[in-house]
């Protein structure tokens, strides 16, 4: 995020005083954004700010059936990133092998940004497997006592 | 695909895509050719246009995605695919072939060499070029000599663009197009490098007074077929649409001259003064340029040849 | 298969995903990725990936993260609070009081945001604590803010107009000028029902100052700072330093500067606010992602072209297509997003249009306002996304708030259908 406003700053400072360009501000801004958005990920979704619709959840009033609503979510955004890995995976190999370049200046390989998607799908698997581990666990004591447990 | 076509067995439908807009001359020349196939096949082969970029694929993407044929026909334009395959660079050299004529014979000499490489490396086969109007300065100030070009601010839109700007000791900016007006309007560029038709779509007259039509860089838009596809074709269809193709090619070279200058009309009606370049001036460029043009052709030692053939061509 | 029960059945997917919890972008693109593979024989994971590429690597999202994170520094400084402290004497004059900081606040931002939701996540940033700190009603503060947020395309500048323009062949700087006064309607309107509102019910924003003139004038500098950094932003737009998208940047450091002469942040608050940009515009890219990747299998199915082309045969008269075009754009706006409703459809309705007698800049006004509309209807509505991740209220709920804002926007809508001239004047007049 303040590698971005210090690479466009900085090319709004030398296009305006040294009236050049750094050349590769908007390719590598662009770059950029593809790294927080998959990078950033798994960690939004640990910290609940992804959103979804809860209505669901004003209908279903016992906690257990809200676990397992909960573990079906988590398992259909474990699926569907399992395919994300694979179709980023191989748009990023794929550029690996043939050594695909940017057709800007920079000529950048494009699998050096590319590699942030898999990893990025990769991670928030990873997030997907530990909540579901957890709701399971959540389950699992819920079902030794009757206390209310807050799912959000 | 085919599968989802109801009733006759025999149609074979090809999705086409490409990014430019439904009137844009690049896609009415793509349903010219679709109107041709139609006819020539008696309806057996459909090519159905998505235009507008609607199937999601830039002209950057093009080579990828018909070669996996997550469409089985596109339009690209040769100098967004240089990053995947270089010699399609051959095409945007600036100031090798400032004439119509030459630009055209250097496609006839290029398209044996291209379609090889595409149906080898790519899996796909080369249907038509297509010639674009050539690409010149659009300024704010009047531009007599080269000096006049110093310092400007100048929109590149891609590489070979931007080597040229830097050659005339412009600054060169890599806006994205839809910034381009509004970079104008409040002065972060004060001139663009482009075709008269794209000064046409961008309204540059609102924003710019003066274009001087330097004929710097040529360009040319291709279609190709997967491969695949293109196989499960009968050898009668296939002769069909290499007919097609044909004709729509010739056409499009002839209407090219015309259509440059109906967009040329165009600007001035609004009030863009076309300046005329002098002697001086082109040498200057050409001269300026020759360093690209070299180091071009030292990173790309094999379109040496294609180089060869085409002075053999124009020599004649 | 007929494309209508195609285009019926990906929708009772969509709801069913969307209603079963599933996060709204994984539902989109889980819809996506089985249309693809039922109703196409195109293979799915490849344009997947390529549509996650491409539309992640976007320089001018920067404009959407750099102004997300400029708000989190003044949600965190004491800019925002200052804002209020300053506003509040003022606005305590109109009837609705604090609720018209969302209108102000939003109409002085979209002069420097080309995007609506990047003007709500920067003013809802702002606002939404503080009018919740003071007891303000819920529903009709988040309500105005999803309204007024989606000035942020009418006011120039504006990516949607920049897209249209490129698309329908007219002028982009003309369009700008067009936008103005539907604008200022539009603020008026909220304003207008905002006040109605609180007369009949004033306890809707219970506010217990007294303000004096005495209070109005000192409160004068405290508002100071964010009039700076907005002249600071715009400046350097229309000075030509800076793009719009250049200027978000431009923007996080005028923010910061201040934050650091006036002490009013710790190293900790900072990287909160870094965190919390990172979290806010990674939510909100993946919808953006996601939302195109579904455009883009529509196109593939061809149904944007197929649902145009039934409306073109049916030859009606000017009022007649009118409203069967809104309609199809109220329709395709629950699920799509502007850009793609855009590229879409106007190749086809562009030409009808302009065959029954409309202007084609007029008629980009009136698309903006349905797309603006679109920005606040469920299930895809990304004002309402942006506003429930400041909120944590249900999407669904917020929606149900913004449903004045919306029947607002469709009142403009009938306002420059009958006088045109709201938006032809200025751009006239300007040639
Ligand atoms: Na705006
Ligand atoms: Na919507």
């Amino acid at each position: 995020m303040l590698l971005g406003v210090g690479l466009i700053v900085a090319e709004i400072l030398v296009r305006n005083l040294l009236n050049g360009t750094l050349y590769i501000t908007g390719e590598y801004t662009g770059y950029l954004m593809v790294s927080i958005t998959f990078l950033g990920l798994a960690y939004t979704m640990k910290e609940k700010e992804h959103i979804r619709i809860t209505v669901i959840h004003k209908f279903i009033k016992s906690c257990k059936k809200r676990l397992f609503i909960d573990i079906y979510a988590n398992i259909v955004g474990l699926a569907m990133f399992l395919v994300v890995i694979i179709a980023t995976t191989n748009l990023f190999w794929n550029s690996l092998v043939t050594e695909s370049q940017s057709g800007q200046v920079s000529a950048t390989y494009l699998a050096i940004p590319q590699f942030a998607l898999p990893l990025g799908a990769v991670l928030i698997t990873l997030q997907f497997v530990s909540e579901i581990i957890k709701l399971i666990l959540k389950l699992r004591r819920s079902e030794f006592s009757t206390d209310v447990i807050d799912t959000d | 695909g085919d599968d989802d076509v109801e009733g006759d067995s025999e149609t074979v439908e090809l999705l086409t895509n490409t990014e430019y807009p439904e009137d844009s001359n690049q896609t009415e020349i793509l349903q010219n050719f679709s109107e041709e196939v139609e006819e020539a096949t008696d309806g057996e082969v459909v090519i159905d246009v998505a235009s507008g970029g609607s199937l999601g694929y830039d002209g950057e993407d093009a080579l990828r995605a018909v070669r996996d044929n997550s469409v089985p026909v596109s339009y690209f334009i040769a100098g967004d695919v240089t990053g995947e395959e270089s010699l399609f660079g051959v095409v945007n050299l600036p100031f090798a072939y400032s004439e119509l004529e030459d630009s055209q014979a250097m496609s006839e000499v290029t398209k044996p060499h291209l379609n090889e490489l595409l149906e080898e490396e790519w899996n796909q086969k080369l249907l038509y070029i297509s010639p674009w109007p050539f690409s010149g300065f659009w300024t704010q100030d009047e531009v007599q000599s080269l000096g006049d070009l110093e310092g400007m601010d100048m929109r590149a839109y891609d590489e070979m663009s931007t080597q040229v700007i830097n050659a005339v000791d412009a600054a060169p900016n890599n806006l994205p197009f839809g910034e381009v007006y509004s970079g104008l309007s409040t002065g972060v560029i004060d001139s663009v490098l482009t075709s008269a038709e794209t000064a046409v779509d961008g309204s540059f007259w609102e924003v710019l007074d003066y274009h001087i039509p330097v004929n710097v860089l040529a360009g040319w838009g291709a279609v190709t077929i997967n491969l695949d596809e293109w196989n499960s074709l009968d050898s009668e269809m296939q002769d069909a649409v290499v007919q097609a193709a044909e004709k729509v090619e010739a056409d499009a070279w002839d209407a090219v001259e015309d259509l440059d200058e109906q967009m040329i009309d165009t600007v001035e009606e609004n009030g863009i003064e076309v300046l005329e370049p002098s002697e001086e001036l082109m040498d200057d460029l050409e001269e300026s340029t020759e360093e690209i043009r070299e180091n071009w052709l030292e990173e790309n030692p094999e379109a040496q040849e294609i180089v060869d053939e085409y002075e053999e061509v124009v020599d004649q | 298969m007929d494309i209508t029960i195609i285009s019926l059945l990906i929708l009772a997917f969509l709801i069913l995903l969307l209603g079963s919890s599933v996060w709204i972008g994984i539902s989109l693109l889980l819809v996506s990725t089985g249309s693809l593979l039922i109703f196409t024989d195109t293979p799915p994971t490849q344009i997947l990936a390529d549509i996650l590429w491409n539309d992640a690597n976007d320089y001018t999202m920067f404009a959407l993260a750099g102004f997300i994170f400029m708000g989190e520094i003044m949600l965190r400084s004491t800019m925002s609070k200052n804002l209020f402290k300053g506003l509040a004497p003022w606005m305590a004059l109109l009837p609705g009081k604090l609720f018209h900081v969302n209108i102000a606040g939003s109409t002085l931002f979209s002069a420097v945001s080309g995007s609506s939701a990047a003007t709500t996540a920067t003013i809802g940033k702002i606002t939404l604590q503080e009018l919740s700190a003071r007891n303000y009603n819920q529903s009709l503060s988040l309500g105005s803010l999803a309204g007024a947020g989606t000035l942020g395309f009418l006011i120039p500048p504006s990516l949607i107009m920049i897209v249209y323009g490129i698309t329908a062949n007219v002028s982009i700087g003309q369009l700008f000028f067009a936008g103005v006064f539907p604008a200022i309607l539009l603020a008026f309107c909220l304003s207008f029902y905002i006040a109605i509102r609180s007369i009949i019910n004033p306890n809707l924003a219970p506010e217990k100052e007294k303000f004096t003139w005495k209070d109005r004038i000192e409160s004068l500098p405290l508002f100071l700072p964010i009039v700076l950094l907005i002249t600071f932003v715009l400046g350097s737009i229309y000075t030509g330093w800076a793009t719009p998208t250049e200027s978000a940047a431009l923007g996080v450091v005028g923010a910061l500067l201040f934050a650091v002469i006036s002490r009013s942040m710790t190293f900790k608050q900072f990287q909160d606010s870094i965190l919390g940009a990172i979290k806010t515009t990674t939510m909100i890219m993946l919808i953006v992602v996601s939302a195109s990747y579904l455009s883009v299998v529509f196109g593939h199915l061809r149904i944007p072209a197929e649902l145009t082309q039934v409306v073109a045969s049916l030859e009606l008269s000017g009022w007649q297509l009118l409203l069967i075009l809104t309609i199809l754009y109220i329709f395709m706006g629950f699920f799509l997003d502007g850009f793609s409703i855009i590229v879409m459809s106007l190749p086809l309705v562009l030409p009808l249009i302009v065959e029954v007698g409309f202007s084609p800049l007029w008629f980009g006004i009136y698309l903006v306002l349905l797309i603006e509309a679109a920005q606040i209807t469920p299930p895809v509505g990304f004002n309402l996304f942006v506003i429930s991740g400041l909120s944590k209220v249900d999407v669904l709920r917020i929606a149900l708030y913004a449903l004045p804002s919306f029947l607002i926007i469709m009142l403009v809508v009938i306002i420059i259908y009958i006088y045109p001239e709201i938006v032809l004047w200025l751009p006239g007049f300007v040639e």
